[in-house]
């Protein structure tokens, strides 16, 4: 069995909920990544994306050097625990149409991330059916 | 999985795609992802394609940069020289050019370069068609996408 932990990026460049949407728009830039945790200290709170960015800022009309990560981040967000199987973890991004999903300790704090293409580049097994499931339409 | 021998770009793509123009706004584009569930809209002057445009380019071109979503033309922060399918092309065609740019997306032409579909890799994957996962690590490999922005020009039909 593979666990989470043998393949995760414990290196995790979070977001604070009272950074602004301009802050949180450059870390995806600079990280170059489509989504990032938000976290109080340790604290998992959410998770922010570009598409929530354009969906629940842009669209709305949102000033984003006003409006901060809390407005618009996605607060109940799938984590998954860093001794879990990857397997499991595999059906869980597939059911929830993630591609990087937060990895917590038994305290609920943050402790790393996993992405598909870590799964994919890691793993050795198939991601057929994952990708599929991502793939699909909503 | 079942055999796709013969099925083509034409057969497997959504039709009637919605275009932006490049003098529409940002936040207009925002709100036409948000209503369509895309992340990505085409940018066209008389269905040919100019351009692409994605939740990511509104996210790091406008709001990382400071620029006015209300105030910034699309055809100023999309991206230039976007590759697209053909309709006659090939599911492999296709698979082997969302691998090669690294986009899960791509327009669709007709043989007169205007704009007809656009083909996902989600159409892909629905119809079980080998290589998707191939392509998905390909598309997942950590590296910049070939999304590089480049003097306007026609759009390219790669593969053609």
């Amino acid at each position: 069995m593979t666990t989470v932990s043998e393949i995760m990026s414990r290196d995790v460049q979070t977001v604070a909920p009272e950074d602004t949407l301009q802050k949180a728009a450059q870390c995806l830039r600079d990280c170059d990544v489509g989504s990032l945790p938000v976290s109080s200290g340790t604290r998992l709170l959410g998770m922010v994306t570009d598409r929530d960015i354009t969906v629940r800022a842009v669209a709305e009309g949102l000033d984003p050097s006003q409006a901060c990560v809390s407005d618009v981040m996605s607060q109940q967000v799938q984590s998954c625990s860093a001794d879990a199987d990857i397997e499991s973890v595999m059906r869980q991004m597939g059911d929830a149409q993630l591609r990087r999903m937060p990895v917590v300790n038994s305290n609920q704090e943050l402790v790393g991330i996993v992405a598909l293409a870590d799964l994919a580049l890691k793993s050795g097994r198939h991601i057929d059916e994952t990708v599929r499931e991502i793939s699909q339409p909503n | 999985m079942k055999t796709i021998d013969g099925q083509t770009v034409g057969q497997l793509m959504t039709r009637e795609p919605v275009a932006l123009s490049p003098h529409d706004s940002v936040a207009l584009a925002a709100r036409l992802m948000d209503e369509l569930n895309v992340g990505a809209l085409p940018v066209c002057e008389n269905w040919e394609v100019r351009g692409l445009l994605t939740d990511r380019d509104i996210t790091v071109r406008v709001i990382a940069a400071g620029l006015d979503p209300a105030t910034t033309a699309t055809a100023d922060v999309m991206t230039e020289r976007v590759r697209c399918a053909l309709m006659h092309h090939s599911v492999a065609e296709a698979l082997a050019l969302m691998g090669t740019v690294r986009i899960r997306r791509l327009p669709v032409l007709d043989d007169q370069q205007r704009l007809v579909g656009i083909i996902t890799l989600g159409d892909l994957a629905a119809q079980a068609v080998p290589g998707v996962a191939e392509t998905l690590r390909d598309i997942s490999t950590p590296a910049a996408p070939d999304r590089s922005i480049a003097p306007a020009a026609a759009p390219e039909a790669a593969l053609a």
